[in-house]
């Protein structure tokens, strides 16, 4: 017996395939369609919008997160090359800064900290103002 | 081997996805989801429940691809992000069909036994036969002139929506009428003929 099963799947494809290809790219035809199937999407508004609004939020966080930790790299490479450099904590606004902020880390040797522990301690204080206290102190 | 691909990450991805027309591309995708749950899978449900369904895939599809970042966008293979999405969307709809028994798609309802049947009819019976039959299916469900027209435009290989309009000289609108009614009406003859 002959397979014809190739050229018969392809003949169905080929229907589904032409209207597919409107329907991806053409806006009006996918609303005629939704209406004649008894949806109209002018009616779903609200709908479209709190799933974006949705989206947008998650989104969102996601940036944030990236951010923080791009923000606490610099902050790590930055405060690991002072103390290699200094061997200790000398500037005053930073050992300030250090101590004020992150309080668990007050009676601790700072510059014996691992990059873990640095890398936690990042996460516990004001970063931007790490950053301009570093600069200052490598300034004076 | 190492992906070498170079894919759509990070601020550039957070731009793609601001600069989305949102209301267009949902109600592109919503039809897109609409006919092919209800015309490829033969997705037996009502409007409500295929309109959530859709929401529900086109939400699931825009967490993979700007959430958890499991479908990425390569702009190298695939230029435009709009055959992106609705590739992911196709092949999130397979993948839910392949494994409906295990997980969530349970809920859907397909024409099972007429995919099964269809492997051995469509061994027994050659394309210019199916072509015939497929024809007179068309004239009993009361196509008219221009969708018969259009049929065998598609039978005879011509399939991109461009091209059929050149060879029969006929404007978007109404090609795009004739092939929303030829669409249900072959998809109907499909479920009809591998149900026998």
């Amino acid at each position: 017996m002959t397979s014809y099963r190739k050229h018969n799947e392809s003949f169905f494809d080929r229907f589904d395939e032409s209207y597919d290809e409107i329907l991806i790219n053409d806006t009006s035809e996918a609303k005629a369609f939704l209406v004649e199937e008894g949806i109209n999407p002018d009616n779903d508004v609200e709908l479209r919008r709190k799933l974006f609004k949705k989206l947008e939020f998650k989104l969102s966080a996601i940036r944030n997160k990236q951010r923080d930790d791009e923000l606490i790299e610099k902050a790590f490479e930055k405060l690991k090359a002072y103390i290699d450099k200094n061997k200790k904590l000398s500037g005053e606004g930073l050992k300030n800064l250090l101590h004020e902020t992150a309080f668990a880390y007050q009676f601790r040797n700072l510059e014996k900290l691992d990059d873990e522990g640095l890398r936690e301690l990042l996460t516990e204080i004001d970063l931007v103002k790490l950053l301009e206290e570093i600069d200052k102190t490598e300034e004076s | 081997m190492a992906d070498s691909k170079i894919y759509v990450k990070g601020e550039e991805l957070f731009k793609v996805f601001n600069s989305l027309p949102w209301d267009d591309l949902y109600i592109r995708l919503e039809a897109y989801i609409f006919n092919t749950l209800r015309y490829k899978y033969g997705v037996v449900k009502s409007n409500e429940q295929l309109k959530s369904k859709a929401h529900e895939i086109i939400s699931e599809v825009m967490d993979l691809i700007f959430v958890t970042g499991t479908r990425n966008w390569c702009k190298e293979s695939c230029p435009e992000f709009n055959t992106f999405i609705f590739g992911v969307v196709q092949s999130h709809i397979y993948d839910s069909f392949k494994t409906k028994n295990r997980t969530n798609v349970n809920t859907l309802e397909t024409i099972e036994e007429g995919n099964k049947t269809q492997d051995s009819f469509q061994d027994t019976i050659s394309n210019d036969d199916l072509r015939v039959i497929v024809f007179n299916e068309l004239k009993n469900l009361n196509a008219d002139d221009d969708e018969l027209l259009v049929f065998d435009c598609m039978a005879d290989g011509i399939i991109k929506p461009d091209k059929i309009r050149k060879e029969l000289g006929i404007e978007a609108s109404l090609l795009n009428n004739i092939l929303r009614r030829l669409n249900r009406k072959t998809s109907k003859i499909k479920i009809k003929l591998f149900n026998k």
